[in-house]
């Protein structure tokens, strides 16, 4: 079946438009953030930060709208600090179950599932099954060049296969649509001005902290629980904090590169 | 950013009138197409369609638009979209990622390489080389993968790189899914209007460990050739089912080896098999990258001797070491592109003669060593020497002070400022001599020397450090 809602290149080309838009209320830069937040820099367009100490790109302004309802909630970081930070090999895909989708220039119709996966719905009666009388308006056109951000599934016989309520629900954050390991904490080692970003970092009991170098120049980390040989770039270092408490560390080639690791439990 | 480069793309699609051509074509893979957007496809054979993301990726691979064919949206849909996005053709820009400052230059199959220092950057892509670095999107990096970092001029050559790239397939590591048929043995072959042969070149003649070094065979056989197959120190490191194959391979960091072996062998459709080999000698020699100076080449046994080890700016460094005899000295790890040990010799036999090296092994772990020098114990020193330029980069066109300064316990009696063995400053007593040279008008490093004589005539020597002259910007 071929659904009737094809686009044009002038939708696509006014999606991409719709840039970010700036902040509102122009926030004060901070270095106060942590895995889980949602980043920017001097530019507009918007990260999540994850525990893997990756970027994930939202790729447009409707896939963030997909998770969040407004931009209140994004922390604007030193562009240094930012660019530290290495960009994940995937991008933050749709929400499971809030939208239906199409490529611009593929006539199937899908349905997001966990970890970006695309289901095809195969029929008309089944979409409005899952979505309802008004399906048509809850379709979203991916652009063919983000096509690269999701896989191909199943597709979706019966409207038993797939919940979008359901699916929405089990998928509450990012972390969980990514599957990413929370009990492991990334922390990227910068230049001498970027330091150990972030900075502060808040970790569970029993969580294992890794640092990556991602600077030309060696680094270590030396902190009251021991310390790391000096590191080249994309050598790591890690530790397993099993202590509740606040734990100072510094680089032991460049004492002025400080960081913190408050355990709670 | 994003959405300017697609505006961008989208405006010059619009104005070369692609829309005017509607004609309905049959189309074959390898074929460029696009449907009543304005989006550009590469119909690959894999049978399906990839996406050129911006209009700066397209014109790595074409310099227009005149072969793109219009397809009517039916004939477009009926090709499969492949996630693969195409990627920028390797070797012809440098790309730097929106918010990412590393500058990287594109290897085979997509492959980002961070370019580690101005110095390399500059002998890759020339002194304008910051003209030609693309912006690529954050959201646009998932594309590619990134690779080990460039961390010296001979780990990649940009001419090389685009060369292997045969087309986008070979990029988008795509095989063709037809195998082909064996043909029986009383097969005529067709009139013989190609030979069986075999091309097989490395992107290095010499190799050392950590080098990643490009391997490119092409084949050609009256049957047509089935596949090709690069190997390296007996590995293989690629097959491909076409007549032409290019593949990496890295050189390991450890082990005794003075030489690998490298092999294209090509396969043909009559199962014969054509081969070429290449012994890829391990250098040993790296006086290019780090030399080392002593502080007097003529010691007393009651003296000093020291040892200042200087490494190229082209290196980076994970650590120096400074051998005396033949026994590390003094290890150097933290990046400083210098490393100096000021100590007692431990045999100070009058006559005896100790050669002094330095090594610097870099991130990747190659080692690179120094020519040697040495230093000589006897009963009188020769003068310390010290060459000192005012400046270590200048731009073409401006003059440079030198100074030496020399001493010496039975005192200095003269001091040459030198540079190529030729004497431009001659002063008289220990007063340090200062000279301006030039203006220096090649672009390059040049290093200064000076010569000092004591009140018994012992002469002592010294070096500089590299001076470089680069072009004004």
């Amino acid at each position: 079946m071929r659904f009737s809602k094809l686009s044009s290149a002038l939708t696509m080309a006014a999606t991409l438009a719709m840039s970010f838009a700036p902040l509102a209320s122009h926030a004060a830069v901070t270095t106060a953030f942590g895995p889980g937040d949602l980043i920017k820099g001097s530019g507009d367009t918007v990260y999540y930060l994850a525990t893997d100490g990756h970027r994930y790109v939202f790729p447009n302004s409707k896939t963030y709208f997909t998770w969040f309802t407004d931009f209140s909630g994004v922390k604007q970081i030193p562009d240094g600090m930012l660019s530290t930070m290495p960009l994940a090999r995937n991008n933050v895909t749709y929400r499971p179950g809030v939208k239906m989708v199409k490529v611009t220039t593929d006539p199937k119709t899908y349905v997001v599932d966990q970890g970006g996966i695309l289901r095809h719905v195969a029929s008309e009666q089944l979409a409005e099954t899952l979505y309802g009388l008004a399906w048509q308006s809850r379709i979203d056109d991916i652009p063919d060049a983000y096509f690269a951000n999701y896989r191909v599934g199943t597709p979706i016989q019966t409207a038993s296969d797939y919940k979008p309520a359901d699916v929405t629900t089990l998928t509450p954050t990012i972390a969980i649509d990514k599957q990413l390991d929370n009990t492991r904490v990334t922390i990227t080692i910068g230049s001498v001005n970027n330091g150990f970003v972030p900075p502060t970092v808040t970790v569970k009991k029993g969580t294992n902290v890794t640092w990556t170098n991602n600077d030309g120049a060696q680094h270590s980390v030396v902190g009251g629980w021991g310390q790391s040989q000096p590191l080249n770039y994309q050598g790591t270092y890690e530790h397993v904090f099993n202590t509740v408490g606040s734990f100072d560390y510094h680089c032991g080639i460049h004492t002025v590169m400080q960081g913190t690791i408050n355990v709670v439990p | 950013m994003l959405k300017n480069s697609f505006l961008a793309m989208l405006a010059i699609v619009a104005g070369l009138g692609l829309a005017a051509s509607a004609q309905a074509l049959s189309v074959s893979p390898g074929d460029l197409l696009k449907g009543p957007g304005d989006t550009v496809y590469y119909y690959s054979t894999d049978g399906m369609r990839h996406v050129f993301p911006n209009l700066k990726t397209y014109q790595t691979w074409y310099p227009d638009f005149s072969t793109v064919k219009s397809v009517p949206l039916s004939e477009l849909q009926a090709i499969t979209l492949n996630g693969k996005n195409v990627t920028y053709k390797p070797g012809v820009r440098l790309v730097k990622i929106t918010t990412d400052p590393k500058v990287y230059a594109v290897g085979a199959q997509a492959t980002l390489r961070w370019v580690q220092t101005e110095a390399v950057a500059t002998a890759l892509y020339g002194a304008d080389w910051n003209k030609k670095i693309d912006d690529v999107p954050d959201a646009f990096f998932i594309n590619y993968k990134v690779g080990s970092p460039i961390t010296s001029t001979g780990d990649y050559s940009p001419t090389a790189e685009t060369a292997a790239a045969i087309n986008i397939d070979t990029e988008l590591k795509v095989t063709t899914p037809t195998p082909p048929t064996t043909p029986t043995a009383t097969s005529t072959t067709p009139t013989a209007t190609t030979t069986s042969d075999i091309t097989f070149t490395t992107s290095k003649a010499e190799i050392q460990a950590g080098d990643v070094v490009t391997l490119i065979a092409q084949a050609q056989d009256p049957t047509g050739i089935y596949k090709v197959d690069l190997y390296f120190d007996g590995q293989l490191v690629r097959t491909c089912f076409s007549s032409s194959c290019s593949g990496e391979a890295t050189v390991p960091t450890s082990g005794t080896k003075t030489s690998y072996v490298a092999e294209g062998r090509a396969t043909t459709v009559n199962q014969q098999v054509l081969s070429k080999t290449i012994t890829l000698p391990i250098k040993q020699d790296g006086s290019a990258k780090i030399s080392v100076r002593v502080g007097q080449v003529q010691i007393t046994p009651d003296m000093l001797a020291s040892v200042i080890a200087d490494v190229d700016t082209s290196v980076a460094i994970q650590r120096i070491d400074i051998y005396v005899d033949g026994q590390i000295v003094k290890g150097c790890a933290t990046g400083a592109r210098q490393c100096q040990w000021t100590d007692y010799l431990l045999n100070k036999t009058i006559g005896s003669v100790h050669p002094v090296k330095a090594t610097v092994s870099d991130t990747l772990g190659r080692v690179y060593t120094s020519s040697e020098l040495t230093i000589t114990v006897s009963t009188t020193d020769a003068p310390a020497v010290m060459v000192t330029p005012a400046k270590d980069l200048i731009y073409t066109g401006e003059t440079l002070d030198v100074t030496v300064s020399a001493s010496d316990n039975d005192g200095i009696t003269s001091i040459d400022v030198m540079k190529d063995g030729a004497v431009i400053k001659h002063c008289d007593g220990a007063t340090p001599c200062t000279v301006t040279t030039g203006p220096w008008n090649t672009v390059g490093t040049m290093v200064f020397t000076g010569r000092s004589y004591d009140t018994k005539n012992v002469m002592g020597s010294g070096t500089s450090t590299g001076v470089t002259v680069t072009a004004r910007p």
